[in-house]
């Protein structure tokens, strides 16, 4: 484990995303390799939905149930309103927050939410229906809502790395997307490197002032040297990319 | 077709979601950018970790890459203690200054305690749910166990102080609250390793004593008899019981006698009152609190958590 050479820098920012980069990139600088920050915990498992038939059934029961007549809140009594009609528990987001990673954090609803990642359910679906839950149990509002959904997304995150699921962000499969996008960077590295190598021997070859006259009689046929003294620089590589 | 505020609420939540992962993978992108070679999927753990401590407020950070058992700033320390130690200002609890008496006096202990609450970072808010955090440190294996604090009398209290290179006469002029406190903060905080000096214990026994005067006096026993399924609820709601008992704590030291009876003791059920801390901490600093939302920040240090959101440039008229 690296002895870090200094302390962290003062971080404040209204983004979680920039306090989050700006301490790992923080960390790597005072001397922590990535696998110190986020060590390797071994091969992820992948969070995938498995198809179970009584869930099937909960889920067609659920939806089939009654909904409200249209109007029918315009009827309920003003003096008894619903719990989101009346002041919020937490006006103030710091507190919201800090219920809600009280809650989250709970090793109740720790093995709940680590279960349902697993499964493939998706951190943003996650962190909206905890959130909306409890704005509908009155507390905290709209707002504060939406203040809270980026860290709670974040906390939940975490909580799949921990438990070394491969887990979903909104859509399935999609943190597949950061290991294309890791294939095509290293492809395109490749590519840079060898066209970079093909350059370098272009350039070494015509610094030497070698020319096609000089090139002894019988290497290479007449028709090709003919063909390079007409075209010269035009003469495009074999690996290059054709015309379109 | 009326308004529906579910629906616009629902519309909302997709659009926030959808654009969070933007921002991450914004963020995946812009780390490597400066840090060449690292995979994207390593990124995204280390960024998702260093999220969760800052938001937890440090409470977390026994919970996360193994966290615990490491003092930060020593060799072998965890990036995740490392990243808490520049909170060490806020967590004295010295935001509004000390040693004003009465009426001042009140306020500054009022508002020291609402900083601490409010701010967040690391220390108050780590040592009450940081016990919580504990629970679920082995996550792979997802024991329930050990879901309380390690340190459960003043026995083991005074065997955790000795390793902090306290001296005796130090550790018995505290009381037996104080040192189960100051116990569990070393362990929440240090990780259990390493020096802990008079200024840690010194902010220990003031979150200690937080504690012991919110929970204890016997109008909450009454209380929690009288409402038994609420106490239970509000115990089990973590975290939220660590802000009510700042805040109680905050309502004695304004309102008087903790000992009368019918006072909750920290258990606070009513809404927002003037004697919420926030309104406290909002008119010390001059921050208007309708316009709270505009300082939800984050960070590692004390100005996190009243830093405006924006500031829009205004036109000046002549």
């Amino acid at each position: 484990m690296a002895q870090p050479t200094r302390g962290p820098r003062p971080i404040v920012s209204d983004s979680i995303s920039d306090v989050a980069a700006q301490s790992v990139l923080d960390g790597l600088d005072a001397g922590y390799s990535i696998d110190e920050i986020a060590p390797d915990n071994g091969p992820k498992i992948r969070g995938e939905a498995r198809f179970n038939q009584e869930g099937l059934d909960e889920v067609v029961s659920l939806s089939t149930q009654g909904r409200p007549i249209p109007g029918q809140s315009l009827v309920n009594d003003p003096a008894q309103p619903y719990l989101w009609e009346q002041p919020p528990e937490f006006a103030n987001p710091r507190d919201a927050l800090d219920y809600m990673t009280g809650l989250i954090m709970r090793p109740d609803t720790m093995k709940e939410i680590v279960g349902a990642l697993a499964n493939g359910a998706a951190v943003a679906d996650i962190a909206m229906v905890m959130l909306y839950a409890k704005f509908t149990e009155g507390k905290f509002n709209p707002d504060v809502l939406l203040l809270l959904a980026e860290p709670i997304m974040y906390v939940i995150m975490a909580i799949g790395e921990e438990a070394n699921i491969k887990y979903n962000i909104e859509d399935s499969n999609d943190l597949d997307e950061f290991d294309e996008e890791d294939n095509e960077e290293e492809i395109e590295g490749k590519l840079n490197e060898f066209r970079n190598v093909f350059e370098d021997i272009k350039n070494g070859t015509t610094k030497k002032g070698i020319e096609p006259s000089k090139i002894q009689k019988g290497v290479v046929p007449q028709n090709i040297l003919d063909k390079v003294k007409e075209q010269g620089p035009e003469i495009r590589s074999l690996l290059s990319k054709g015309e379109e | 077709m009326g308004w529906n505020p579910f629906k616009k609420i629902k519309k909302a939540i997709k659009k926030v979601a959808s654009g969070i992962k933007k921002v991450v993978k914004k963020t995946v992108k812009g780390i490597k950018k400066v840090v060449k070679k690292i995979s994207s999927s390593k990124i995204l753990k280390a960024l998702a970790i260093a999220a969760a401590v800052v938001v937890t407020g440090g409470a977390a950070v026994a919970a996360f890459t193994g966290g615990a058992g490491v003092a930060a700033g020593t060799a072998g320390s965890t990036f995740a203690n490392w990243m808490m130690t520049t909170s060490q200002a806020v967590t004295g609890g010295a935001l509004f200054g000390t040693g004003a008496t009465g009426v001042t006096g009140a306020l500054q202990t009022a508002g020291n305690v609402a900083a601490q609450t409010i701010a967040s970072p690391f220390k108050s808010i780590g040592t009450t749910a940081g016990n919580l955090a504990r629970g679920v440190t082995n996550f792979t294996g997802l024991t329930d166990a050990a879901s309380q604090g390690v340190v459960q009398d003043s026995a083991t209290a005074q065997n955790i102080l000795g390793r902090t290179g306290l001296t005796p006469e130090e550790i018995n002029a505290m009381s037996s609250a104080e040192q189960m406190g100051a116990a569990q903060s070393y362990v929440d905080i240090k990780g259990g390793t390493g020096t802990f000096t008079m200024a840690d214990i010194d902010a220990a026994r003031a979150t200690t004593n937080t504690t012991v005067a919110s929970v204890s006096p016997t109008a909450m026993d009454t209380w929690s008899q009288r409402n038994p399924n609420t106490a239970k609820f509000l115990t089990n709601v973590g975290t939220g019981v660590a802000t009510s008992v700042a805040t109680g704590y905050a309502m004695q030291q304004i309102a008087g006698d903790p000992e009368e009876t019918g006072s909750m003791a920290g258990l606070r059920t009513e809404g927002a009152s003037s004697f919420d801390p926030l309104r406290v901490y909002a008119a010390e600093r001059g921050i208007a609190d309708a316009d709270i939302s505009k300082y939800f920040t984050f960070g590692n240090t004390p100005e996190a958590g009243n830093m405006p959101l924006f500031q829009q440039q205004t036109i000046g008229v002549a």
